[in-house]
């Protein structure tokens, strides 16, 4: 494996990037970019997305989400590259030529019609007969389950009813692919987590692509068929949320999404194990490109992959580290400590498997840390 | 006129709060005297006084001698009258449309642009009135006018142009010009107030340019549009310096008319009835603006 510019994808998931041979995505984006004035906020990138798909980009605020979400519908173009749709081009066409729809993150229904006449809004435009307008306003109205609120005006909704009306707008038309903005943002932490089993279920009833733009890694990783990971304008690596979560790409990704201990190594080449200041050579896994010996990678770890005694374990490799902190969570405990001369590490063990042994450690003692070769990831910094 | 009419156009789009003041104690009054003053003396009293004089007989010198007739209000029955008020109304409304459409493109225009420069625009537009409205009059006619910039270029061009002062095209230019500010600031106060993503979701939907202005932009504009049309067509009809100095006083306006009515005519019964008609006319549109907001708000 080798890779040509040093903060790219490894080839592998690169390859991830492109659908396979004989399908039509249902967006293509090539060499796709994005400068406002010197600022350059989509970075060349290639993506396809398949048809019927929940697909999320993720990354925090300014990393390009929605700068690349609004050149898909047409609302900025793009300063280079080309976009399809459906296997064909739509560069130069204007956002009511594209078969998108968008659902806004300030819902944008409009004020001074009702609910019904919301969701008819664009079969009106483009003029389809008044009686399959009726039929399928009520049957979009149906699958958001607001059947019986088409007369009311929008300012008398719920956050989350007025969410269901854009949704039932944005799918009414049936077209191929569907973008939202951040939809649950504006709602509260009950109704998120309600919407997101919703969200999830109408877009398998409905059988559109879905292009779902987020910094809430919860969201994507609960929702997703497959998620993008941007940032910086860069996809850095795109693939199942398990994917994402148990391999990921690059330092960044491994601590975006979920917690993880991020432990400074030097590369010993590839195939070697990478030492740990302090501490010697650690078991991980090499990813990527191999970096060249002697260089600074990291060693990526989640905290519920490592396991903690108070004894070394009989069988496999361990450490000591000192603990620094024990915090008491309720359903589980939080161990901080330090291990070798300048890493800081946390892990987790759930309070119905804390022994005697463990549980009567005080800050200061030592502490066995291990985990298996497969749960730690060597990346580049 | 002009000013009274502008005054009570206000109330009609204006918000009333929702809860009276309390006032706090037996001195509240002593505050609200000077303006309660000032209104009852310079606007109530005088307006009471017209009234009055309207349903008067007066003595061949023009002077109120009193009494109790609707003699000046049969008068205005005359076909020369009506013609006027006729021209009049059809001058308002003509140029109540053209300042919408104007209004309203300028509007679009305003609110699409950086809030630095949307106050810049917004600046040069009111700009104009720290000058008198006389002196601004008179421009035109230079603008217009033999030897005038306008006709000079139109020569340079080979266009045969005659001057355009007196014409009814240079009163309706005039009367675009003093009203289209008036127009502009309702509007843009509406369209201001329309969320950006609203405009967007049209485009999503399927709608060019003009679909997203009659389905949306417009629609959620009316507010300020029937504000606009109220600030125009009413004081329109009061205008009475535009039609004489640019229209070369042929073609007269309701405002000429009671002008000539109390001076040259030096019959102030009928001049003070034909200010009352207009009085009615304008609390009349006032009215119907107010019924329009009220049941759009209604069915909002």
């Amino acid at each position: 494996m080798t890779s040509s510019t040093q903060t790219a994808m490894p080839d592998s998931l690169m390859a991830d990037s492109r659908a396979g041979q004989g399908e039509t995505p249902a967006v293509r984006l090539t060499g796709i970019t994005k400068t406002f004035g010197d600022n350059m906020v989509v970075q060349p990138l290639d993506l396809d997305i398949r048809q019927n798909e929940f697909f999320s980009i993720l990354g925090p605020s300014g990393c390009g989400k929605t700068t690349l979400m609004r050149m898909i519908t047409g609302f900025e173009t793009p300063t280079d590259g080309s976009i399809e749709l459906a296997g064909s081009s739509v560069d130069g066409l204007p956002t009511r030529k594209r078969d998108l729809n968008m659902l806004f993150q300030s819902y944008a229904l409009f004020p001074h019609l009702t609910v019904f006449e919301n969701v008819a809004f664009e079969l009106r435009v483009r003029r389809e007969p008044k009686k399959d307008i009726t039929r399928r306003v009520q049957d979009a109205l149906d699958l958001v389950r607001l059947g019986d609120l088409g007369e009311r005006k929008t300012d008398q909704l719920s956050g989350g009813q007025r969410q269901r009306v854009a949704l039932a707008r944005a799918v009414v038309s049936r077209p191929a692919v569907v973008l939202l903005d951040e939809p649950l943002g504006a709602l509260d932490q009950q109704l998120r987590k309600e919407m997101q089993i919703e969200l999830k279920r109408m877009q398998r009833d409905v059988g559109i692509t879905f292009i779902y733009v987020t910094h809430d890694q919860e969201e994507a990783l609960s929702m997703s068929d497959r998620i993008a990971v941007m940032w910086k304008g860069r996809l850095l690596q795109i693939g199942s949320p398990q994917e994402i979560y148990d391999a990921p790409a690059t330092e960044f990704v491994a601590s975006f999404i979920g917690s993880c201990n991020i432990i400074p190594a030097i590369s010993a080449g590839p195939g070697n194990a990478p030492t740990v200041a302090g501490i010697g050579e650690v078991p991980a896994v090499e990813v990527g490109a191999a970096e060249p010996v002697g260089s600074h990678v990291s060693v990526a770890v989640r905290p519920e992959r490592m396991s903690v005694s108070a004894s070394a374990p009989a069988t496999g490799w361990s450490t000591t580290g000192t603990l620094t902190e024990a915090v008491y969570l309720g359903h589980e405990w939080r161990y901080g400590i330090r291990l070798g001369s300048d890493a800081h590490v946390f892990t987790t063990v759930p309070s119905t498997q804390l022994g005697p042994e463990l549980g009567a450690l005080r800050t200061g003692d030592s502490i066995f840390v291990s985990w298996a070769e497969k749960d730690a990831r060597v990346l580049a910094e | 006129m002009v000013t009274t009419a502008a005054q009570t156009a206000k109330p009609a789009t204006v918000v009333k709060p929702r809860r009276k003041p309390r006032i706090q104690n037996g001195y509240a009054w002593l505050l609200l005297t000077p303006g309660l003053l000032s209104v009852l003396l310079l606007a109530v009293w005088p307006m009471v006084l017209v009234g009055r004089n309207s349903f008067a007989t007066s003595d061949q010198y023009g002077a109120v001698t009193g009494g109790f007739t609707f003699e000046s209000y049969l008068a205005l029955f005359d076909p020369v009258y009506a013609k006027t008020m006729g021209y009049s109304l059809g001058i308002a409304a003509i140029n109540t449309v053209l300042c919408l459409i104007i209004g309203y493109i300028v509007s679009n225009y305003i609110v699409a642009q950086s809030p630095q420069r949307q106050s810049l625009l917004l600046l040069l537009l009111i700009v104009p009135f720290w000058t008198d409205f006389l002196v601004r009059t008179f421009a035109w006619i230079t603008l217009l006018g033999n030897g005038g910039p306008i006709l000079w270029f139109a020569h340079l061009l080979g266009i045969p142009l005659d001057p355009l002062v007196p014409s009814q095209t240079a009163v309706m230019l005039a009367l675009i010009y003093a009203f289209l500010p008036t127009a502009v600031f309702p509007i843009y106060a509406s369209m201001r107030g329309i969320d950006p993503s609203l405009k967007e979701a049209a485009t999503d939907l399927g709608c060019g340019w003009w679909q997203t202005h009659a389905r949306v932009i417009a629609p959620l504009s009316t507010p300020g549009i029937i504000g606009a049309a109220l600030l125009t067509f009413v004081p329109t009809l009061g205008v009475f310096v535009i039609p004489v100095l640019l229209g070369g006083g042929k073609e007269l306006l309701v405002g000429n008319l009671i002008v000539t009515l109390y001076t040259e005519f030096r019959n102030q019964p009928m001049g003070a009835a034909l200010s009352m008609v207009l009085l009615v006319l304008m609390l009349l549109s006032i009215a119907i603006g107010a019924l329009l907001l009220k049941a759009r708000k209604r069915s909002a």
